[in-house]
């Protein structure tokens, strides 16, 4: 015959029991917690990723500027912006050569050698100007010889219909940004120092001396200042012209260097998402200044259920806005290798 | 056995969701470092490669300051704008990491870097961090909205970089007696360096064969140069005399042939109607120096006789424009042939017109004994006490001027150094800069570690990283040898102004002499000794661990990178 349970043996049993189902409870609990902390780091990570790769991507194909796949999202199309197709018909007055629409700054052919006076670009005396000789003679933007206005001629074009980011990118480093106009003057844009961030003052005062006028490379133009592409609405108000502006340290309105930051172009991955979801949001920032090139992206997480925001900062080499206009079919969509690009004439 | 089951489960819960926890900080932490790591090597290929505010050259040996110019990415990151900055010494001592590692780095002179608190995105000079410290980082990352800092800060704040693996020795910016290859327009009159090197080249018995023309050129020289052009450009007789002379240096120099307008130097050839190999003799191939600058004089004459200001009074001939612009193709013919045919003929400028900076010779140090030289050091005769190793080119350059500098802020001239250039050549079999390698040579590794150094006691106050007193702007003979700051630590935006760590000090001034260099109180100032707002919050902050405690770093990843010998910018 069984001997049945004493009472004091069911109080331990229960007891254990009791403890044994809190221990199971706790540790429910620390797992549930550690499943919630390890999915919400997971999916933020994962978010975190899938944001640079979506941004690298961006900065190598610049689609969220220009998107070759839907003519209603290709904003810097439009004549004076980095976009602007260059094909222009033969015959064409303001293409660079007759026979030769090529983009082609090769300082081992003379057509691309720099030709005004070094030190100065029209003279220290207004009104007789040229003190040095008149170094139009040499080459200018209506030379007769073809190989003497190239160079003129593309830096013209490129800035008139490109605008001040796209002649940096589309010139090789160390180019000496000036030419000769039709009157034998340097032009204003390039050589008029009026005011800082003024529109279509590709010279600026300089920083050490406001009068200074000769002809400038890359790092003395941008000296603490910056040329942006942009699409952003605030940079794009009647009379804005961004791409014919640039960003400087002195000035006191949204055109101060810092603005710059303010230049961004925003991916919004997921946009159907259910609004308990965390967010993912991209920015892309592009521009020319302070003596180099920056391509930058800023990838943010948001969880919505507790505010936290984790941020992804990213700043790399990418594809140059030349490589980029080489992307697109020159008609539409992207461009495969022997198809004309937004660089190629008819 | 139930009981024992369930305390396995439990203990296995236990254990492994802290794993599968850390295991996602450590992916977040890799995330991080990836992207520093993308930034740093943006920073490094682009890094700003200008040489103002530099010393580029002096008298001796081992007086440039320029020699120390970085072209490892850790001396990058101490010199440059790289958004890393040198964890203490003292804090880096005390953290622990797999292999010790980092002690072994630390042994070796290496150093542990954190990421700035303020990423720098507007310029790549030091300079833009002062000038523009209203609007030169990002306090918050959310690009430009303003919603201020958020989580990614405190997971950046957390790792700390190294460069690991031997550095190689690398090419030298420039000789350090001279600043090759110097630079002019074409056209331009003779500068006074140049007809210095001129009557140096002339003697029959100059190693690397006399110059012709001395006669002409001196009076080229006498008539315009860069100090009296100006007053010439009016003075029709003045000019007229200017042409005639560059004509008469041309014709002693070069091929001419005769025009309505005067003797006009014969363009260079095509180099695709000569047959390589193209013999080193032939001048048609490798310009002589004189020719360059004859030809450079005679456009710059011939374009000053079409100034704006005899215009209107006596307006130039269709035979002298003609002649102007033909001289002037000449010219640019000549110049652009010889800057790209050898970059160790130092006879001539190169010109600024030909819009390329890769000309540039290979230089290094010769670090070994030779017969020539059984001590490799070369003990410089300045009574300091310094000394360097001797240079070696790709090829012994020659006809090279002396320097055309300045020394100190006092902007006199560098003495005569031409016997300093000739005692500068080391054993020429030993240049290296130019040989085969193999890939693993040249591979080095960015580490990066997870660690909370923030949490120690002295994190803010720990005396700044020791900085190499070569990148210093001074040099052994208490000489502040440029316009920039003698020192800038890379810390400096941060560094406290004192013991109450409640402020900071003024920002630099560029282009001032600075003053009280040698006292301890600038010594103080500039090096950090009160430590740093290594957090960027403008507040003096603390953390719990105290300072005798040591911390575990977790390694976080290792990234491999190409390990450059020689000076570079990818696109700038």
């Amino acid at each position: 015959m069984r001997r049945a349970h004493t009472l004091i043996e069911l109080l331990i049993a229960l007891a254990l029991g009791t403890l044994l189902a809190a221990a199971a409870w706790s540790a429910v609990r620390a797992a549930s917690q550690a499943i919630t902390v390890v999915t919400r780091l997971s999916i933020q990570n994962r978010l975190l990723r899938a944001g640079a790769h979506a941004a690298l991507d961006d900065l190598d194909t610049w689609s969220s500027y220009d998107d070759p796949t839907d003519a209603a999202r290709q904003p810097l199309r439009a004549p004076g912006e980095p976009f602007q197709p260059m094909a222009l018909p033969d015959g064409d007055p303001r293409r660079w050569d007759d026979l030769d629409l090529a983009l082609d700054a090769d300082q081992s052919d003379a057509r691309c050698w720099y030709r005004g006076a070094g030190v100065i670009s029209n003279g220290w005396s207004a009104g007789s100007g040229r003190e040095y000789g008149d170094y139009a003679l040499h080459g200018r933007i209506d030379h007769p010889d073809a190989a003497r206005r190239w160079s003129a001629r593309m830096q013209r074009d490129i800035v008139d219909r490109l605008g001040f980011y796209a002649l940096f990118e589309l010139m090789p480093a160390n180019t000496v940004f000036s030419w000769f106009d039709a009157d034998g003057f340097v032009p204003a844009q390039f050589h008029a120092t009026d005011g800082y961030t003024e529109r279509d003052r590709l010279y600026q005062p300089f920083v050490w001396s406001e009068a200074r006028d000769e002809p400038r490379e890359l790092a003395l133009l941008s000296c603490l200042s910056a040329a942006s592409v942009t699409t952003a609405a605030t940079f794009r108000q009647p009379g804005d012209d961004p791409s014919h502006r640039w960003f400087s340290n002195w000035a006191t309105d949204k055109w101060r260097l810092d603005g710059v930051r303010g230049c961004v172009s925003v991916i919004t991955p997921m946009p159907l998402r259910p609004a308990t979801w965390p967010a993912l949001a991209i920015d892309l920032n592009r521009w020319a200044g302070c003596g180099r090139f920056w391509a930058i992206a800023n990838v943010t997480v948001v969880d919505p259920t507790t505010a936290e925001r984790i941020s992804l900062h990213l700043r790399t080499h990418t594809t140059t806005l030349l490589g980029a206009r080489r992307q697109r079919h020159r008609d539409a969509g992207w461009a495969r290798a022997g198809q004309p690009t937004l660089d190629d004439g008819t | 056995m139930s009981l024992l089951i369930l305390a396995v489960a439990i203990t296995g819960t236990a254990l492994a969701y802290p794993v599968a926890i850390r295991t996602q900080q450590l992916s977040r932490y890799q995330i991080m470092a990836g992207a520093k790591v993308l930034e740093l090597l943006d920073s490094f290929a682009q890094a700003g490669h200008g040489v103002a505010s530099q010393q580029t050259e002096a008298e001796w040996l081992g007086q440039s300051t320029f020699t120390a110019s970085p072209v490892d990415l850790e001396r990058s990151m101490v010199k440059s704008l790289f958004d890393m900055l040198p964890l203490p010494s003292g804090i880096a001592r005390r953290i622990d990491s797999d292999g010790d590692e980092i002690a072994r780095l630390l042994d070796d002179g290496g150093c542990l870097f954190y990421p700035s608190p303020n990423p720098h995105q507007l310029g790549s000079e030091a300079r833009y961090a002062n000038i523009t410290e209203r609007g030169d980082s990002f306090t918050d990352w959310s690009g430009g909205t303003g919603e201020g800092a958020d989580e990614a800060a405190s997971h950046v704040a957390n790792l700390v970089f190294a460069v690991v693996g031997c550095a190689q020795q690398n090419a030298l910016p420039y000789h350090p007696c001279l600043a090759w290859p110097y630079y002019d327009w074409t056209p331009a009159p003779l500068q006074a360096w140049e007809i210095a090197s001129w009557r140096a080249h002339a003697a029959a018995n100059d190693p690397d064969g006399p110059w012709p023309g001395l006669v002409e050129a001196e009076a080229v020289h006498a008539l315009v140069n860069p100090d009296t052009v100006q007053a010439v450009v009016g003075d029709l007789a003045q000019v007229a005399a200017y042409v005639r002379a560059a004509q008469a240096l041309v014709a002693a120099t070069c091929a001419t042939v005769a025009t309505p307008g005067g003797p006009q130097p014969l363009p260079p050839a095509d180099l695709r109607t000569l047959t390589p190999p193209w013999p080193a003799a032939d001048p048609d191939v490798y310009p002589p120096p004189w020719r360059v600058l004859a030809t450079r004089v005679l456009a710059h004459a011939a374009t000053m006789r079409t100034n704006g200001v005899l215009a209107a009074s006596a307006p130039a001939s269709a035979q002298e424009i003609a002649y102007a612009a033909a001289t002037h193709d000449a010219a640019l013919g000549w110049a652009t042939r010889y800057a790209a045919m050898d970059p160790y003929d130092w006879g001539a400028a190169r010109p600024l017109n030909r819009q390329i900076g890769w000309d540039f010779p290979l230089l290094q140090f010769d670090c070994f004994a030779s017969p020539g030289h059984p001590d490799p050091i070369y003990r410089v005769p300045d009574g300091t006490g310094d000394v360097s190793w001797r240079v070696v080119a790709g090829r012994r350059p020659r006809w090279y001027p002396e320097a055309r500098g300045v020394y100190a802020t006092g902007a006199a001239p560098i003495p005569p150094n031409r016997r300093a250039i000739d005692e500068s050549w080391g054993e020429a079999s030993h240049f290296n800069l130019a040989s085969r390698f193999a890939a693993e040579e040249r591979a080095r590794q960015i580490v990066c570690w997870a660690v909370d150094w923030r949490a120690y006691e002295d994190c803010e106050s720990a005396p700044a990283a020791p900085l190499d007193a070569r990148l210093c702007h001074i040099d052994s003979r208490g000489n502040q040898v440029t316009l920039a700051p003698v020192v800038a630590h890379p810390e400096h935006h941060l560094f406290w102004a004192d013991a109450a760590r409640a402020s900071f000090p003024a920002p630099y001034v560029f282009g001032a002499v600075e003053s009280g260099i040698e006292t301890v109180a600038y010594k103080q100032l500039r090096l950090g000794w009160w430590g740093a707002d290594r957090d960027g919050d403008k507040s003096f902050d603390q953390g719990p661990l105290p300072a005798t405690a040591r911390l575990r770093a977790a390694t976080v990843a290792r990234f491999v990178f190409y390990d450059r010998r020689v000076p570079h910018a990818l696109r700038n």
